[in-house]
């Protein structure tokens, strides 16, 4: 009888790849990696610097938002100031 | 609204040499004396056209006042006083109405580099949403990086400093009580202990499979007692030998500090192996 069920249940589930823990750790991935809804500034066509932005801007005739912060430190692309 | 534009920050202080003319211009105006002086935020966004003429300027967190006593903008007000500027800046520049956004585009790969980890960060503090945005930091690996990850035959253990490189760039942005007061820089992250283990989780075809996971604390270059820890697992995959994928999780707790006093909060990291592009 344990056998039969055995046999079942291995035939009803899916062959993983991976271990349960594996499992389990590449489903938290999911969980928790951001989405594009989290991510929109990454939407944003950001220049490392302001002359950069600026010979862009003129070259392709594009305006220019530039976001200027008070402060020693920080790095709006990443996000770690 | 920002599909046209080309985006840029730029951060300094007043006294600093070679102040870009048009910062110069936006905070000449800022800094004026008169009504509303010290009610303003540290951050201005301003609009330029493509000959880099200012079209529009705005404090980016205007203060308004509540019960006589100004207090930032936040939430849907926050954003609102950012479209209405837009709006403004767009008529002005006779852009019409705005289209599509733009495809989501992460940090890739720095140039010269063949893989890298992205690593996202976001701390969950409900009183300051901002701090859940991601921080996003990508760290180039080289081989001799992708060798400590090498197909395990048998568990083994690993000290989690091995992989500082990239377990350092997960710390949220903006925690001012982990700034050095005199330079104003951040404290980088300097310490990772906890033993790990690495060891095989599978195999399908020719693909293998392996599982570093264990507690990780992690220390600054600020010193006292400061740290945080957490769970890390990460899933590694091989292909002939070879690291050909990784996703990974840290979660944990990070302290914070106030005139209040202390609290801690979750913060989380997610890990993901970047190659170039397919063309």
């Amino acid at each position: 009888m344990k056998r039969t069920l055995a046999l079942a249940l291995l035939i009803s589930l899916p062959a993983a790849a991976q271990n349960a823990e594996a499992q389990k750790a590449l489903t938290r991935f999911t969980e928790l990696r951001p989405g594009d809804d989290d991510l929109a500034m990454y939407r944003l066509d950001w220049a490392d610097d302001l002359a950069e932005a600026q010979k862009r801007a003129s070259k392709e005739k594009r305006p220019v938002l530039l976001v200027v912060i008070h402060a020693k430190y920080g790095d709006m692309i990443t996000g770690h100031c | 609204m920002l599909k046209e534009f080309v985006v840029v920050s730029w951060h300094g202080h007043r006294d600093d040499k070679d102040i870009p003319e048009v910062v110069q211009e936006v905070w000449a105006a800022k800094f004026k004396p008169g009504p509303g002086g010290g009610q303003q935020s540290n951050v201005d966004a301003c609009v330029l056209d493509a000959q880099g003429k200012l079209v529009r300027k705005w404090d980016a967190m205007t203060p308004r006042k509540s019960g006589g006593r100004p207090e930032p903008l936040t939430g849907g007000a926050l954003a609102g006083h950012w479209r209405d500027n837009l709006a403004e800046a767009r008529k002005t520049l006779g852009l019409g109405e705005p289209g599509e956004p733009r495809p989501v585009k992460l940090p890739g790969l720095p140039e010269g580099t063949d893989s890298a980890i992205r690593v996202f960060t976001r701390l969950n503090d409900k009183g300051m949403p901002a701090y859940y945005a991601p921080v996003v930091e990508v760290v180039p690996m080289e081989t001799e990086d992708w060798a400590l990850l090498a197909v395990p035959a048998k568990p083994a253990k690993l000290e989690a400093s091995a992989f500082l490189p990239w377990l350092s760039k997960m710390f949220p942005g903006g925690v001012m009580e982990r700034t050095d007061q005199v330079t104003k820089k951040v404290y980088d992250v300097t310490g990772a202990k906890g033993e790990l283990l690495l060891e095989p989780a599978g195999v399908k075809g020719e693909l293998k499979f392996a599982l570093l996971h264990g507690n990780v604390t992690l220390t600054d270059s600020g010193g006292g007692e400061f740290s945080y820890s957490g769970e890390l697992s990460v899933v590694v995959e091989y292909r002939g030998g070879k690291v050909a994928g990784l996703k990974g999780t840290f979660e944990g707790r990070y302290p914070r500090t106030s005139p209040q006093g202390g609290r801690e909060f979750d913060i989380t990291g997610v890990f993901e192996r970047v190659v170039p592009a397919a063309r």
